[in-house]
C-alpha cells in the first residue's frame, strides 16, 4: 500500500503495520492512523498519518537523551491502547521539534506517544509530572559549550 | 453556550454517563468531580491547549535533511 507523504514522499507501508489512534493526537484529532517509519541508525523515527500527507513527526527515545526519564501510565489509559498484559512491549517516544539551530531541538516530556506495539495501539499521554515540559533541549548547555570551545 | 448555577454538592449530568459535580468551593477556586467512562480523556484545558500548540510547532519544525543528519551524527 502506497501513502503519501510530503516530508518523505511516497511511501509503501505494510497496512498491517498501521497503528490506531483511537483519539487521534492533540492538534489532530481527527487522524487515527499513522504508521511509524524507523530511520536506519539511532534513536530518531517519524510518525505518519496515513490519511495526511502533512502530517509527519519526528520523534525520539527519550531514554536516550533522558536516561532518568520516567512515566506512570494510568490504567484507563493503559485500557485505550488494550495494554493489560502487554505491558512489556509498550514503546514510548518523545516527539521532537527542531528549530533552525539544530543544537535547539526540543524534546516534549510532558506528552509521549505511547505504542502498544502488540496491538498496534497508540496515544499522546499527557503527563500531570510537573518536572515534565513540552521543551526540553536534547542537547543541553553545559554540553554546547563544550562543543564550541572545541 | 448553557450556562447554569449549581450549588456545592450538585451536579449536571451530560448524555447519560458524564456527570459533573461541584464538591467544594473556596473563593474563585472550584473543585470539580468528574464521572465519565475510561475512554473518555478529561484534560485540564490550557493543559491541552499548550500540547496542541507543541504539536503544531513540532510539524512546523521538522528538520530538513541536513539538519536530520548532524542530529544523528552528535
Amino acid at each position: 500500500m502506497i501513502i503519501h507523504s510530503q516530508t518523505l514522499g511516497n511511501i509503501d507501508i505494510d497496512p498491517a503495520r498501521i497503528i490506531q489512534f483511537p483519539e487521534g493526537i492533540p492538534a489532530f484529532e481527527e487522524e487515527k492512523e499513522f504508521i511509524l517509519i524507523p530511520l536506519e541508525e539511532g534513536p530518531f523515527c517519524y510518525l505518519q498519518s496515513v490519511n495526511n500527507s502533512r502530517l509527519c513527526l519526528l520523534m525520539a527515545d527519550p531514554f536516550v537523551f533522558f536516561p532518568g526519564y520516567q512515566i506512570d501510565l494510568p490504567d484507563e489509559e493503559i485500557d485505550k491502547i488494550e495494554a493489560q498484559d502487554h505491558e512489556k512491549n509498550l514503546a514510548v517516544y518523545a516527539i521532537i521539534s527542531v528549530p533552525e539551530d539544530f543544537r535547539q531541538s526540543t524534546a516534549n516530556l510532558m506528552a509521549p506517544v505511547i505504542i502498544n506495539m502488540n496491538r498496534q495501539k497508540g496515544l499522546q499521554f499527557i503527563s500531570s509530572q510537573p518536572d515534565y515540559k513540552t521543551k526540553h533541549l536534547l542537547f543541553p548547555a553545559d554540553q554546547k559549550v563544550k562543543e564550541e570551545g572545541k | 453556550m448553557l450556562i447554569l448555577s449549581r450549588r456545592k454538592g450538585e451536579s449536571i449530568i451530560i448524555g447519560d454517563n458524564i456527570e459533573i459535580s461541584v464538591v467544594d468551593v473556596q473563593g474563585d477556586i472550584i473543585k470539580l468531580g468528574i464521572n465519565a467512562p475510561r475512554s473518555l480523556s478529561v484534560h485540564r484545558k490550557e493543559i491541552y491547549d499548550e500540547i496542541q500548540a507543541a504539536n503544531r510547532e513540532a510539524l512546523q519544525n521538522l528538520p530538513t535533511a541536513e539538519q536530520l543528519k548532524k542530529l544523528q551524527d552528535i
